[in-house]
């Protein structure tokens, strides 16, 4: 099933409104705001994985001349309110507060200690080194293992563990206990012909972003606070940021800059308070800008996981039972995705008997921040390495045996409710049709398949479209653009009112001149505030239609609105007095008819469709080196309707990239200390141009019933498969079931070692 | 600390700043000179988000020192474009959709053009290559690869 | 009526109840109806929760209206990346 319907200016790729601004050097990022007088701020970090914070002596930094203002944990309010509504959904504001700035206890190496403002970064630097800091150190939890150890250190004392039937008298580290159960498990493995069981883990990455966190902060000596940082979502700042000060959001004003990636690291707070602060005491602006060591010590990173699946299955190829068991470590403070990951573990397939249980898991390391389709790539790694080891074992075709297993309208989601229309089956049928998966491998290549799944969410949006009397429109949400999503906007907004793409410019507004929205993030933007979008410009549409009724004295009800012309009745329009308005003519006449056009809508979207992907991946062995190559790639999505293309196919690449450094190379390194050795993108090794082939795309555009156009969302679902994708061709090459990441030269090395000798 | 003076061209201007011994040429051009469209990603030369042309050679500006920069004609991505154009290789980016974010395009326009000044007809391959000291993490590369692929062509047949 | 379907971890705020029958002819009803019913299942539907009205997830539900035969379940909300 796919969209027949004709558009003008949907499913095209012309040029972003930011374009020019982009390529040129022009566009303004987090850190390339400067103002007079700014002063520059540094954070003093941890040097342990745990510690009890004894105190703090920041006199000597003090008499440093050019050092204008010292903030430590005592200067934050102590926030006790702990779970609070924001925008997005409930988040814990102490623990929040204490991940900005460690009050009694640092809890990683990195965490936030105390900051500095000084005139230049050397006397920032300086003052650093003059803070003394007396530590407790602590025994620290570095794995899921350890820290689900029965005598285990516990980082939150206080802590007892959410979801079990009785609430624990004892702490531990276990914040949460999920699980999701239908049918009988144990009669399904009873019943199934073949049954296997193996464990996978995934090591912390991080969404690698290349431009580092960075905020301009002022304020007022009224305690109003003007911050430009690079986010994925302004009002989100506010509102955190607010919590965190106990300041009222109307006292901050957030103004976000262009944005250099997020992947989700960017939906949360690290530095927006703490600039507010220093320069609140300091009374000069103060800019933060993160070093890429801070960057990966102290912000995102994801989950590390241990992942245990055990799958039953008929000699017919029917999945008959599933168990799977999920821990995932949180960092610091509780609220790792797990949740998301119970719930798209088994997401693909149609079965009738599972368990699934998951487990947030605290650590001593860097609290975990959304990446892309957070927890969904490390539980389909697992399961989908155990369908292509179930069908190998039965001897199938791997997207025949998921064909037969897979969910289609109508099917029950793993959590719980019936899917409307999807396009799984359309996404396997094409990868199967694909020159792709008929194409003959060399040597020591092998070619895997997996599958992917996200929500897509919906959540708040508005938007504003102001006619300029030149007959052009502006486009106004606070909606970061991180992909193109202002060419996305004002391609929809030129289809919905008729007129042509350049005559459309879509900006990105701060938290005061612009309405609510929520993050950039979930693939919702081309979504939710794309329906926004929409209806704005049908607000446009409707008041051009009066202001033509008005002109002509007729009723209203008797224009219609078509190609960008309100267009008189029948009767009327063979007169000569009523010839169609167009939208430039009603926009130049629109001061001597009764003001300017501003349409606008304000929403909460709901209806977001699952977005299903298929990945297919041939890989070279080197059997000497153990070094994987992937010398073929083609990522195939249900994307529903694709407004840019061109965009919507990197959203596609850009995931499959981030999944395939997941796959082979990226992994925090620590030590027996818990200190991340490898902090620099040198030795945390992402995907360079080298790494990669050219990366194919297929379009299955299913329409979601709930968008008016049929949009979906994108970008979370491709970093889902590749993880597996990869370790299932490696598996075609070698022979070797490789359950750990990353698969780099000494990993897969390893394993081949044994089978040669 | 006494300030060194600085006397050098920038983008075909003579240029004079004052910096600190140890700053970086990247921290000179973007605090002092406001030339921001340069960019940190990782201050150790890992991601060529701050790839300028020094005398021809492409250049992380993080790695050289301000005041290394004296007497040398430096090329950032302010210059490349004319008053009223873009150069063929912005124009390249922008129609192929080869930027998302848009942090590590200056770097990889700069990176791009000195190769192309090197190499007017590389392969994909000898691209990917070239392109290796350039970090992007929305693109996955495909695009950015058939940018350069379709600029080189133009200002091939350009010249021609 | 419509139907709401509780998934295990929910049961217990509903007397061990998997399936609860209850007119309502909007989301803004049903969680009237819970609250009267079963404040703490309503507290968390509220708080945390989104609901998916016949397949489709409705993340933050005011006053979605229901069907006479609508099928709910209550899910966690589902942050962004």
């Amino acid at each position: 099933m796919t969209d027949d319907k004709v558009y003008r200016w949907i499913g095209s790729s012309p040029v972003r409104p930011d374009g020019i601004d982009k390529v040129t050097g022009h566009a303004a990022f987090g850190a390339d705001r400067l103002l007079p007088g700014m002063l520059h701020g540094l954070i003093l970090r941890s040097p342990h994985a745990h510690a009890r914070i004894l105190s703090i002596d920041t006199s000597a930094a003090d008499r440093i001349p050019g050092v204008l203002a010292i903030v430590t944990g005592t200067d934050f309010p102590d926030v006790t309110a702990a779970m609070e509504e924001t925008g997005e959904s409930q988040i814990d504001v102490r623990d929040l507060a204490r991940n900005v700035m460690a009050r009694d206890k640092a809890l990683y190496h990195g965490h936030a200690v105390a900051a500095v403002a000084a005139t230049t970064t050397t006397i920032a630097e300086e003052a650093l080194r003059a803070i003394k800091v007396e530590y407790e150190p602590l025994p620290a939890v570095l794995d899921i293992e350890s820290a689900m150890a029965e005598d285990a250190p516990l980082l939150h004392e206080e802590l007892r563990t959410k979801g079990l039937a009785e609430m624990p008298a004892r702490g531990s580290n276990v914040a949460a206990v999920v699980t999701y159960t239908r049918g009988d498990p144990e009669a399904g493995f009873a019943a199934s012909d073949v049954v296997i069981e193996r464990e996978f883990s995934t090591p912390t990455v991080h969404q690698g972003y290349i431009e580092p966190h960075a905020v301009v902060a002022e304020c007022r000596p009224d305690d109003q606070a003007t911050v430009w940082c690079c986010t994925q979502g302004p009002f989100v700042v506010r509102t955190l940021t607010s919590k965190v000060l106990g300041w009222d959001v109307s006292s901050i004003k957030v103004i976000p800059s262009e944005i250099g990636g997020g992947f989700g690291g960017k939906t949360t707070i690290y530095l927006e308070p703490v600039a507010i602060l220093l320069a609140r005491k300091s009374g000069r602006p103060v800019k933060m800008v993160m070093s890429r060591e801070e960057v990966f010590r102290a912000t995102g990173p994801t989950s590390a996981s241990r992942v245990r699946i055990k799958l039953g299955a008929s000699r017919a190829g029917k999945i008959l039972a599933a168990e799977a068991e999920l821990k995932y470590e949180a960092g610091a403070f509780k609220g790792s995705p797990i949740t998301p990951g119970c719930m798209c573990v088994l997401v693909a397939y149609d079965i009738d008997n599972f368990r699934i249980t998951g487990y947030d898991v605290l650590v001593n390391k860097p609290k975990v921040a959304a990446y892309r389709a957070p927890g969904a790539p490390m539980a389909a790694f697992a399961m989908e390495s155990m369908v292509d080891e179930m069908a190998h074992r039965l001897g199938l075709d791997p997207i025949r045996f998921r064909l037969d297993n897979a969910v289609r309208e109508g099917s029950k989601a793993a959590y719980g409710p019936k899917f409307p229309p999807i396009g799984l089956v359309s996404c396997l049928e094409q990868a199967a049709l694909h020159p792709h998966y008929q194409a003959p491998l060399g040597p020591n290549q092998g070619r895997g398949v997996a599958v992917g799944f996200w929500f897509n969410v919906g959540m708040q949006s508005t938007a504003t479209l102001n006619v300029q009397e030149d007959g052009t429109a502006t486009v106004v949400t606070a909606s970061p653009d991180i992909g193109g999503s202002r060419a996305s906007m004002a391609l929809m907004a030129a289809e919905t009112l008729g007129i042509a793409y350049e005559r459309i410019n879509a900006v990105v507004g701060d938290t005061e001149m612009a309405g609510y929205c929520d993050v950039t993030g979930g693939s919702r933007t081309t979504f939710a505030t794309g329906m926004a979008v929409i209806q704005a410009a049908r607000d446009v549409v409707d008041q051009m239609r009066r202001r033509a009724a008005k002109i002509w004295g007729i009723d209203p009800d008797q224009v219609t609105w078509r190609d960008g012309q309100a267009i008189p009745p029948a009767e009327h329009a063979t007169e000569q007095s009523l010839p169609p308005l167009d939208f430039a003519a009603l926009a130049k006449s629109a001061a001597k008819t009764g003001g300017s056009f501003v349409g606008r809508a304000s929403l909460t979207a709901q209806g977001a469709g699952a977005g299903f992907g298929v990945h297919l991946c041939d890989v070279q062995v080197d059997p000497e080196t153990g070094k994987v190559d992937v010398v073929r790639y083609t990522a195939i999505q249900d994307t529903g309707k694709a407004i840019h293309r061109a965009y919507v196919e990197g959203q596609m690449q850009g995931g499959a990239a981030q999944g395939i450094g997941w796959a082979l190379n990226e992994a925090y390194v620590y030590d027996a200390h818990g200190i991340m050795e490898n902090p620099a993108f040198l030795d945390y090794r992402m995907p360079v141009a080298l790494d990669l082939p050219l990366i194919d795309t297929v379009i299955v555009e299913v329409p979601n019933p709930a968008h008016p156009y049929g949009v979906r969302g994108v970008g979370e679902t491709p970093i889902v498969p590749p993880l597996a994708a990869v370790a299932n061709a490696v598996f075609d090459a070698v022979g070797v079931r490789y359950c750990d990441l990353p698969l780099n030269p000494p990993r897969v090395l390893s394993g081949l070692l044994p089978a040669a000798g | 600390m006494t300030k060194q003076h600085v006397l050098t061209t920038i983008n075909g201007e003579q240029t004079e700043f004052l910096c600190e011994p140890q700053q970086s040429l990247l921290g000179a051009l973007r605090e002092d000179l406001g030339l921001t469209g340069t960019k940190e990603g990782c201050g150790t030369g890992d991601c060529g988000a701050c790839s300028v042309i020094v005398n021809g050679r492409l250049t992380c500006a993080c790695l050289v020192l301000a005041v290394e920069a004296d007497g040398q004609q430096i090329e950032t991505i302010e210059g490349v474009a004319e008053p009223q154009a873009l150069h063929p290789i912005q124009q390249q980016f922008l129609e192929h959709a080869a930027l998302q974010c848009g942090i590590c395009t200056p770097g990889l326009i700069m990176a791009t053009k000195a190769l192309l000044e090197k190499n007017p007809d590389p392969s994909e391959h000898e691209i990917r290559y070239w392109l290796s000291g350039n970090l992007c993490r929305c693109t996955g590369y495909d695009k950015i690869v058939r940018a350069v692929l379709a600029a080189a062509a133009q200002l091939r047949g350009a010249e021609a | 009526m419509v139907r709401v379907v509780l998934g295990n971890e929910l049961r217990a705020l509903a007397g061990g109840a998997d399936e609860l029958l209850l007119a309502a002819t909007d989301t803004q009803a049903l969680l009237a109806e819970l609250r009267r019913r079963y404040p703490a299942l309503a507290d968390h539907v509220e708080h945390q929760s989104a609901i998916a009205i016949d397949g489709l997830i409705h993340q933050h539900p005011f006053a979605e209206p229901l069907a006479e035969h609508s099928e709910i379940h209550i899910i966690p909300r589902i942050t962004a990346g």
